[in-house]
């Protein structure tokens, strides 16, 4: 034993440098992805009572495989079925689960003499619950609103129409119909989503939101290219099979993503070995801004989850020969350890031998008094 | 060397205690901004009562609602268009000119059948040798060629003395309609001035007011009459007043009170007599026992200073030491309680036979001495001395008593009988004297008694006058009130219906001006027409039967004839049913008219001209359409089933972004399923009232309606996840580093919504705390909070 004390010493020194290393990488591996705020929507969403665990799920979906607004319903009610088969339900006043669609295209708004062509984003009610942006005027459509024609600006596109951004419920013109502006945002919470949500100068760049009932009424036929789910998730994977059976495209149309774990260590570990593959795009399946912002975190976390498991298998490797070093010595080991603890045992008795003593000695002394 | 290592390395480390402390002392000072600097930032308001705005808007067109289009039946040629969109026309106005009419159709017609004709003749003239029967056929085609060019004509008649009579019921049904209307104004307008509102719900509700108030005064004023009647019969019903029965009262009070008094002061004065005359004789008995007394204790102190000397001699001899000394006295109690204990431990030993117990008590009995005697002799003396001491204090005490008693006796003085019987005698009259002022006092007593109870009736019913008469002075002020408002509103009313009575009679006198002149030109049109196309028509089938039978007539003659003549009467035949084919064809292509110009055939508003100078119409083609003036327009506009619970008909619609929208009334007229889509939405509809233009497109917002709730939040307060909506409020907790926040959950239901606030229900948990509507990063129910600095 005492030939491998040395070499104890400095594998424990490199083990204790190694768990220090990992630590100071999962802080950084927490910098990068804990301000992706569009990937936690499952963890938000899930009630502080945490019984049941959610999960999130996106769906890219090809725009040419057909898939609209008026098909989510559907969706929705396949999900909720099998849910209920699975007793699922949710509490009163509650959704069970978070569903929305997502698409892009361009609208002309005009106020007046003037006229701004701004992208337009169509989004389900539940959009804004999965990627909170930071609200300058106003608040966003939920979905039980009355009039389906509100928009939501970004501050670019409500400082061209009206010179201002505390603009809420005043009056645009949006393709040929008069809409409310529910409220102006500047983007996403998350900065790194924001970046790509505006890639040029987001001063100059002006977008809106709407409502996919709205966008319905504009044009019925607008393709869905990204759908998003957050699902109870009580087992390993249960939410995102469940995803893949309501939501049924042909191959190469669609990729499934569970976001929830997504930038666990594990996880991205695991990914290392993909990690070539998924810079290659082989499909015609379209990523949304955060989802851009997504996969550059992704490409960043790739050294750190090398570090991860350099790290993780030094301290493994270190454990294991402490093992075979004891399994070695075992039967020495073995010997001095029951010696040690015999010695132990004597200790012990003689100590609580000397305190019956004592005692006794101290009675006796009493009595004598007495006496 | 080492000393100087030790004392580098103590300077070390304290130094780095001192940056330590340091660090930790500006940390300690500055932990409160420090930790308000890490924490989220947030924004809200105190939740109150609010008022949530829902209303559903659209766009749509405007649609006169009641259009005509201007057809043609054939195919024909534009010469000029003689009007433009937004023209207005009347009835016979002319829209449009044609070309002339190149049927090309009826003219290869024709002329086909009378080259058939001429054929014809000419075969049957080539064979005929009958000349009468050749004349008689020539006669009867021209009369059938009269007869046609007749028929057109009618035609042409009959169609515009066809329009000329709808127009002129159309114009009579609006004649009626403003006759009645005016008739009914005009019966108002006399019930407004005979004061009668019957059909105004206003002025029939103040009618009725006005009888309340009336009523009401009524029965005050008889309530008034009645409290008056009351207050006269008690004012003559009081004999005394209350005044006098006081001021009775108070004399027979005041001599009463002297009486008594004096009485007093007799009976002290009497009392003193008696008194005095008692106490003399008591104060000469306590002067006899006093001396007794003295006499008494005198003597007994005698005997007791006898007792003492001999029990002093007898404690001197039984006692050599000082019997006077209460410690000798007290030591030798002592030393005989120890001999008596001796003595009974040696009886006790005697008693038990022990010897050497007896012995040892006996010893030890011998040992002490035996006191009783002298302890009795001082008991004696000490005794003896205390008695004497007692006799001796009685007696000073008696002397006391006797010295004072001897004192008093000396300053009383006692008063004579006769003074007593006289202050008697005097004192009895004065008693008399007060009994009969105390009946007169009871008397006038319950005269004042009975006076009050009067007054207080009177001033009762002297209240109940006032208040009737206050009544009825407001009963009166209110009548009168209604009256002049009642007078007001008819003279409004009446305005009012005279103002539209003008307006309906100049619209009647409009419609009838219109209606004489369309009739005048109906009649003027009948007049042209003598015999109808159908008249004209029999003519013409019985002219054509008369050819007929010529023609077969000549045939005949010639079917007497050879082979050749049957074979030229077959194809006589022939031609004759292929001319009357051919007749039949020219007779439907001449039916149509043959106008030139295309007329109006109502009031109204060209809304579109679909055609041009030169240009060709086919049958059926629209060449104009005319908005019918009168009737309105409306405007529909789809709506989604929720949408269309928010509204109801009858609901004002407002326009927006129209400049002239304050002059338009719009309204909601029905909500109808949309058959486009069942089930999914339906249509409004919307009346409009006011200068728009057919096809125009109008933004409208129908039902902007306000209701109040208790609790509004703004809609970036509402908050969801898995356990439904709520909402973080930020409530306050004391610390010794002053108060901090913390955000706390609390479940609400939203009520109603619309586009900037939502009403919320929020149960008991919500004390009406600051509600938190923003924040520069994102919170959770339990997260410490800072608020932002106002």
């Amino acid at each position: 034993m005492k030939k491998y004390s040395k070499a104890l010493l400095i594998g424990l020194i490199i083990s204790i440098i190694s768990l220090a290393i990992f630590g100071i990488t999962m802080l950084v591996k927490n910098g990068i992805s804990g301000s992706l705020e569009s990937q936690y929507a499952a963890e938000r969403w899930q009630s502080d009572s945490g019984e049941v665990r959610y999960g999130q799920i996106s769906c890219f979906i090809a725009e040419d495989a057909g898939f609209t607004f008026a098909q989510i319903p559907q969706i929705e009610q396949s999900i909720e079925t099998k849910l209920t088969e699975d007793s699922y339900a949710a509490p009163e006043g509650a959704k069970l689960f978070l569903s929305s669609g997502f698409s892009e295209t361009e609208q002309e708004y005009s106020v007046g003499s003037v006229s701004v062509n701004a992208r337009t984003y169509c989004t389900g009610s539940d959009f804004f619950l999965i990627h909170p942006h930071v609200m300058t005027s106003g608040w966003y459509y939920t979905g039980d609103e009355l009039m389906e024609s509100g928009v939501i600006l970004n501050e670019a596109l409500a400082f061209k129409l009206f010179g201002g951004i505390n603009v809420a419920g005043m009056k645009v013109t949006m393709g040929g119909r008069e809409c409310v502006v529910l409220g102006v945002t500047s983007g996403p919470v998350s900065e790194k989503e924001k970046k790509q949500w505006t890639p040029e100068d987001p001063a100059d760049e002006p977008c809106a939101y709407i409502s996919s009932d709205f966008s319905m009424i504009l044009d019925p036929e607008l393709n869905v290219t990204c759908y998003e789910l957050v699902l109870p998730n009580p087992v390993k994977d249960y939410a995102i099979q469940i995803a893949e059976e309501c939501v049924s495209f042909p191959e190469g149309k669609i990729e499934f993503l569970q976001n929830t774990d997504r930038y666990s260590v594990v996880n991205i570990v695991k990914n290392l070995s993909s990690s070539s593959e998924r810079v290659i795009k082989t499909g015609t399946v379209y990523y949304p801004y955060w989802e851009n912002a997504a996969r550059i975190a992704d490409r960043t976390c790739v050294p750190l989850a090398f570090i991860f498991a350099v790290t993780a298998g030094v301290v493994a490797v270190y454990i294991l020969f402490v093992i075979s070093i004891l399994f070695i010595n075992k039967e020495k080991l073995i010997k001095s350890g029951i010696l040690f603890a015999g010695a132990k045992i004597s200790e012990a008795k003689l100590k609580l031998k000397q305190i019956h003593i004592k005692k006794r000695r101290k009675d006796n002394e009493e009595n004598n008094d007495q006496i | 060397m080492e000393n100087e290592a030790k004392i580098k390395n103590r300077g070390w480390i304290k130094n780095a205690a001192i940056i330590f402390l340091t660090v930790m002392l500006v940390l300690t000072f500055f932990s409160n901004t420090i930790l308000n600097w890490s924490l989220p930032e947030v924004s809200g308001q105190y939740a109150g009562y609010g008022q949530i705005k829902t209303s559903v808007t659209g766009t749509g067109t405007v649609k006169a609602n009641m259009n005509y289009n201007v057809v043609l039946e054939e195919t024909r040629k534009i010469e000029s268009v003689l009007v433009k969109a937004g023209d207005i026309i009347v009835p016979g106005q002319t829209l449009f000119t044609l070309e002339d009419y190149e049927n090309t159709e009826l003219d290869q017609a024709e002329q086909s059948l009378e080259e058939m004709e001429f054929n014809y003749q000419m075969k049957i003239l080539g064979k005929t040798d009958d000349t009468e029967t050749q004349s008689n056929l020539e006669e009867l085609y021209e009369t059938l060629k009269e007869l046609k060019e007749d028929r057109v004509e009618a035609v042409k008649n009959t169609d515009l003395v066809k329009g000329s009579e709808e127009l002129v019921k159309i114009y009579q049904n609006e004649r009626d309609k403003y006759t009645q209307s005016v008739s009914e104004l005009e019966q108002q307008v006399s019930e407004l001035t005979n004061g009668e509102a019957a059909d105004s719900a206003e002025l029939a509700a103040k009618l009725e007011e006005l009888e309340v108030a009336k009523k009401n005064l009524e029965a005050a004023e008889e309530i008034l009459a009645e409290k008056n009647d009351i207050y006269e019969e008690i004012s003559g019903s009081i004999d005394l007043s209350y005044s006098a029965a006081l001021s009775a009262y108070e004399s027979a009070k005041k001599a009463y009170d002297d009486a008594y008094t004096e009485l007093e002061y007799m009976q002290e004065d009497y009392d003193a007599l008696v008194n005095s005359s008692e106490s003399y004789e008591k104060l000469l008995k306590k002067y006899q026992d006093a001396e007794k007394e003295l006499e008494e204790s005198k003597s007994m102190l005698e005997a007791a200073q006898s007792e003492y000397e001999s029990a002093k001699t007898a404690a001197q001899n039984a006692y050599s030491g000082n019997i006077d000394s209460d410690s000798e006295y007290n030591k030798l109690v002592e030393d005989q309680k120890i001999y008596d204990a001796a003595l009974k431990e040696y009886n006790e030993a005697l008693a038990s036979g022990d010897p050497d117990r007896i012995q040892s008590a006996k010893d030890a009995l011998d040992a002490l001495t035996d006191y009783s005697k002298e302890i009795s002799a001082l008991n004696a003396y000490r005794n003896a001395k205390s008695a004497k001491e007692e006799a001796s204090d009685a007696v000073d005490i008696a002397q006391a008593e006797f010295d004072e008693a001897k004192n008093n006796l000396e300053n009383a003085s006692s008063a004579t009988d006769s003074e007593i019987t006289t202050a008697k005698r005097n004192l009895d009259r004065q008693k008399q004297t007060v009994s009969e002022y105390s009946k007169a006092l009871a008397k006038a007593r319950a005269e004042l008694n009975q006076a009050t109870t009067d007054d207080n009736r009177l001033k009762e019913a002297k209240d109940a006058v006032t208040a009737a008469e206050q009544s009825v002075k407001a009963y009166k002020k209110e009548s009168e009130t209604i009256q002049k408002e009642l007078d007001s509103l008819l003279s409004d009313e009446t305005k009012r219906v005279n103002a539209l009575l003008k307006e309906e009679n100049e619209k009647l006198k409009a419609v009838t001006l219109k209606y004489d002149e369309e009739n005048k030109k109906l009649t003027e049109l009948q007049s042209k027409v003598t015999e109808t196309p159908d008249q004209i028509d029999e003519q013409i089938k019985t002219t054509e039967k008369q050819i007929e039978t010529a023609e077969k007539e000549a045939i005949k003659q010639e079917e007497q004839g050879n082979k050749e003549d049957m074979i030229f009467n077959l194809e006589l035949e022939r031609d004759l049913a292929a001319i009357e084919k051919q007749r039949e064809k020219v007779e439907k292509l001449r039916e149509k008219t043959y106008d030139m110009e295309v007329v109006s055939k109502f009031d109204g508003t060209i809304a579109a001209v679909n055609v041009y100078s030169g240009s060709t119409v086919n049958a059926g083609d629209i060449l104009a359409e005319i908005e019918i003036a009168g009737k309105g327009y409306t405007l529909e506009i789809p709506v989604t089933t929720e949408q269309s619970r928010a509204i109801a008909v009858g609901d004002r619609v407002t326009v927006d972004g129209y400049w002239w929208a304050n002059e338009l009334k719009l309204t909601v007229s029905a909500i109808k399923p949309d058959t486009s889509k069942p089930n999914e939405g339906k249509i409004v509809e919307i009346d409009i009232d006011g200068e728009v233009t057919n096809g125009q497109t109008l933004n409208v917002s129908i039902g902007e309606r306000q209701s109040s709730y208790n609790l509004v939040v703004p809609n970036s307060a509402i908050r969801e996840d898995a356990d439904g909506k709520y909402i973080l409020i930020a409530s306050a907790k004391s610390t010794p580093l002053g108060s901090r926040y913390i955000a706390k959950r609390i479940p609400v239901t939203v009520l109603a919504k619309d586009n900037i606030n939502s009403a919320v229900d929020a149960g008991s948990d919500y004390g009406y705390e600051y509600v938190i509507s923003s924040s520069t990063a994102p919170i959770e129910d339990g997260s410490q909070v800072r608020l932002v600095k106002s």
